[in-house]
């Protein structure tokens, strides 16, 4: 009873607490992303090993995004990060077109998980700011991605200068909120 | 899904990689940071072919991969291509490369952003850049080389003009590569081909550690033999096998005042071994070199690392073993590379600017003592962490992993980990 309560109560009261996983090849941005996300500022990063967690209020929604990092050998561990997770970004470096059938691996990889099943998925096409970004429409076809089940965006995005971040947010933020 | 001969090939060739990355991080110029001069460099950028501490790594990674890729050490998989690219530059050679004009009263900078401005100025723009200077450096030969192939000689800097170079010889000899790789790893007793890999890498390291000396021609070749006989060559597959089977006889005795002047007698022993194991497989022989280097209290490839590290999770006020011994702050692997950013983490929860901005611990070890104490206060960072994030989660959702890089995982997840990651 007390829970139902409280749940209730949470509901109109505070934010809806939601889980996201951020990952994505090393590099991609995703530290950088994850902090321009929760301070506004660009801060000056390290490889990630192990994980990054932050709050991010937006829209009434209380983001938990857990930044994995992304080097070859620890990939296997982001499915430990997979549990009740509620919406999945995938971030990819725009500039390293050389790399983007790897990612694509390792995203259909993941798509193929049962844990994130229709989980909606948000891809960052981050880095567009430099000289030989791929555009976003080049991104999803080198992803793949026309055919995957769930739902789905691929968003332009550059983390140093913040644009398309919010963009994305509200994207996934609606598809979470329909799927409540 | 990839069929399980394919894997292991794939781990046995990554073995291969990890051994000739850590054999080139015991020369005396890898041992630092090619940016900064921190010691006991993880990380590096293979089209640059310079190793660099974690903190100038994630400065490299700013600046985009048309300018450096960056990888991990031990935490990355290699390409051959990524790994002769390391070999053929190195940090003696991209010092006279990429700081030929640098003033000798020059000042390496310390604080977060001077570092990047210097890296910055150093790669991107290229003010120290001369390519004259490497060219007048050891390996005139390849040089040569390099001006024969089609590739052209435009500004682009020497690494780009070797990958592209290289690329070219993946392509022609993938094949008969494929075919070695495979050779090896079903017929362990037909072997002829890995030690003379070994004694390649060494009369490799020979010519970096020493370059005035052996910039020879045969060398050279040698060298391009890693990855597949005689990669460079344009004569015909049978002349390769000539020339291959040449090797062994002649190696050798380059490969010992290599080996033995780079540290201490148990690298003797380890050549000693080489010898005797060179009519082994190639298994044996890579098994035994991780063994020798631990014995040196040198970066060891693999494993070892990752057992260490749950270990470091835990204890929250003890060193992990390893760390405390004799040990430089560099020697061990992960240490070096996952307390820091553990606490990186820590503090970016508390006060994430100014950890940022100002203070990098890791950065700051000079002595052992500081170091020590550097790691404690991490430990003690770390648990702080595991706390803090762990009512984060809580409050969050309803069963969520709770903070700390083992928690996600079990327990026991030091084994989890290990082996996961090696299969």
């Amino acid at each position: 009873m007390g829970v139902v309560f409280s749940y209730v109560f949470s509901r109109f009261t505070s934010n809806t607490p939601v889980r996201i996983l951020m990952v994505g090849l090393d590099g991609a941005g995703k530290t950088t992303l994850l902090y321009k996300l929760k301070l506004s500022e660009v801060v000056t990063t390290i490889p990630t090993i192990g994980f990054n967690v932050e709050t991010v209020e937006y829209k009434n929604i209380s983001f938990t995004v857990w930044d994995v990092g992304g080097q070859t050998i620890i990939r296997p561990l982001w499915r430990h990060y997979y549990n009740n997770v509620q919406g999945l970004i995938f971030v990819i470096d725009s500039n390293d077109p050389q790399r983007l059938k790897e990612a694509a691996n390792e995203l259909h990889t993941m798509f193929e998980e049962e844990q994130l099943r229709d989980v909606p998925s948000l891809v960052f096409a981050n880095k567009q700011d430099l000289p030989r970004a791929v555009p976003p429409s080049d991104i999803t076809d080198a992803l793949k991605l026309s055919g995957a089940s769930r739902p789905w965006s691929v968003q332009a995005s550059c983390a140093v200068s913040g644009s398309g971040l919010v963009e994305g947010l509200d994207w996934l933020s609606d598809q979470i909120l329909k799927r409540n | 899904m990839t069929t399980r001969s394919e894997r292991e090939k794939a781990q046995k060739l990554n073995e291969q990689h990890q051994a000739i990355l850590s054999k080139l991080l015991r020369e005396d110029d890898n041992k630092y940071c090619a940016d900064c001069q921190a010691k006991g460099p993880r990380w590096a950028s293979w089209n640059l072919g310079v190793f660099m501490c974690i903190r100038c790594a994630g400065i490299h990674r700013n600046l985009g991969v048309h300018i450096s890729r960056v990888k991990s050490v031990n935490l990355d998989q290699w390409t051959p291509e990524q790994i002769q690219s390391m070999v053929d530059m190195g940090n003696h050679r991209a010092r006279r490369l990429y700081e030929a004009h640098l003033p000798d009263s020059f000042q390496r900078p310390q604080t977060d952003q001077a570092v990047e401005v210097f890296i910055r100025d150093k790669y991107e723009r290229k003010r120290y850049y001369n390519k004259e200077a490497l060219a007048a450096a050891p390996k005139s030969s390849e040089a040569a080389l390099r001006s024969s192939s089609s590739s052209p000689p435009s500004q682009a800097d020497s690494s780009r003009q070797e990958k592209e170079r290289e690329k070219k010889k993946e392509e022609k000899k993938k094949d008969k590569e494929s075919d070695k790789v495979e050779r090896q790893s079903t017929k362990a007793s037909e072997c002829r081909a890995s030690p003379n890999k070994s004694s390649e890498l060494a009369v490799d390291l020979l010519s970096l550690d020493a370059p005035e000396g052996l910039g020879g021609a045969a060398p050279i070749h040698e060298e391009l033999d890693i990855f597949g006989p005689m990669v460079s060559n344009p004569l015909p597959s049978s002349n390769n096998t000539q020339q291959a089977q040449s090797g062994p006889s002649a190696a050798p005795p380059q490969v010992d005042p290599c080996t033995s002047s780079a540290t201490s007698t148990s690298t003797a022993n380890k050549t000693e071994q080489k010898k005797l194991l060179s009519k082994d497989s190639i298994l044996s022989l890579y098994a035994s070199s991780p063994v020798g280097s631990q014995n040196q209290q040198q970066p060891a490839a693999g494993q070892g690392m990752f057992l260490g590290q749950p270990q470091m999770q835990f204890s929250t006020q003890g060193f992990p073993p390893g760390m405390g011994g004799p040990l430089p702050a560099s020697g061990g692997v992960m240490p070096g590379g996952t307390l820091p950013n553990g606490g990186y983490v820590g503090m970016q929860q508390q006060a994430p600017v100014p950890a940022n901005q100002g203070q990098n611990p890791y950065s700051l070890l000079q002595g052992q003592q500081q170091g020590q104490w550097n790691m404690n206060q991490m430990t003690q960072q770390m648990s702080g962490l595991a706390v803090s994030s762990g009512a984060v989660a809580t409050f969050a959702q309803s069963g969520p992993p709770a903070g700390g890089w083992a928690t996600p995982t079990p327990a026991p997840s030091g084994q989890t980990l290990s082996t996961q990651l090696w299969k």
